[in-house]
């Protein structure tokens, strides 16, 4: 089942976080660093920033907490996705890869004739 | 000198702009978070990093809060705030009665009130509900009289389209927060801050 999120333009953050989660459950600083990573750098979250998408991700259900782990006394949460949040994961990248599409095919006859 | 006793310190001076319930869930782990990502000797929060976390709270604090898989509530909860800002911009709730509209303590209440209502509604208060559909009631009820007792032909026709307007809003907001969908978001829902 997709949610409401789906039929709208879903942030880049929100789409770099499920892409984080995509491959396997993950703590909030492996999120951070992972996100980094799939965006060459360019997108950098901060705490606030990750915590407030995650609640609201686990609001929408699109996430759920897979474990928890104290390390050097601290908790540590992991984070997976939903069945619901793979959906709308895969929705959003077809989507996103059907646009990058057209714009590619449309590009090419563009830049034939520049050259 | 590295001080992460201060660092942490400092860190969870900022937190504590959180909700009670959010740092209660979620406060050890930002705090690792923060921590994981500090440099070394860093003794203080990196400006951005203060706005950051600064702004979350407020984010978190003021956003209705209500989750897209709670439908009935979540666009209940919006127009409730459409109505306060009806309210806001002076548009009228009483068709023969344009002027009082226009008092700035009027406005001011019934804004407060709409804001307040639908703050409440989106976490989860059952109180919030109740009395939203009886405050809606009794607009209702004042409606009709103002309509039935005073001559409504006497008053601007933008008035009375407004009026009505304003009053299907918010009762489009009852019916959704009254339906049997609605139920487990105020009987489960723990308020958030």
């Amino acid at each position: 089942m997709l949610f409401r999120i789906g039929k709208r333009t879903m942030q880049e953050a929100t789409f770099l976080i499920l892409t984080a989660l995509a491959a396997g459950s993950q703590h909030g600083y492996g999120i951070i660093t992972d996100v980094r990573a799939i965006s060459a750098g360019r997108v950098q979250l901060k705490a606030g920033t990750l915590y407030s998408a995650l609640e609201r991700l686990r609001a929408d259900k699109l996430i759920e907490v897979d474990r928890e782990e104290i390390v050097d006394s601290r908790l540590r949460r992991y984070y997976r996705l939903t069945p619901a949040g793979v959906d709308l994961l895969a929705a959003e990248a077809a989507r996103l890869q059907a646009n990058a599409h057209v714009a590619m095919s449309r590009l090419k006859p563009a830049s034939g004739m520049a050259t | 000198m590295s001080d992460p006793a201060a660092l942490e310190r400092r860190y969870r001076r900022l937190l504590a702009c959180y909700p009670r319930a959010f740092r209660h869930e979620h406060e050890q782990e930002i705090l690792a978070v923060l921590m994981a990502g500090a440099g070394d000797g860093q003794q203080r929060p990196r400006p951005g990093e203060a706005a950051d976390l600064i702004k979350s709270a407020i984010w978190i604090r003021l956003r209705p809060g209500v989750p897209r898989s709670q439908p009935t509530v979540f666009w209940a909860v919006r127009l409730m705030y459409v109505c306060a800002a009806l309210r806001l911009l002076g548009v009228p709730i009483l068709p023969a009665t344009p002027r009082s509209s226009a008092y700035p303590l009027d406005i001011g209440i019934s804004w407060a009130v709409f804001a307040v209502l639908a703050w409440a509604n989106g976490r989860g208060h059952n109180w919030a509900r109740i009395l939203f559909a009886v405050w809606v009631g009794c607009h209702t009820l004042t409606l009709f009289y103002d309509v039935a007792h005073v001559s409504a032909s006497s008053a601007p026709v933008w008035t009375v389209i407004a009026s009505g307007v304003f009053w299907l809003v918010e009762c489009s907001a009852v019916v959704l927060i009254l339906s049997k969908q609605s139920g487990p978001y105020y009987r489960h829902k723990p308020a958030q801050s």
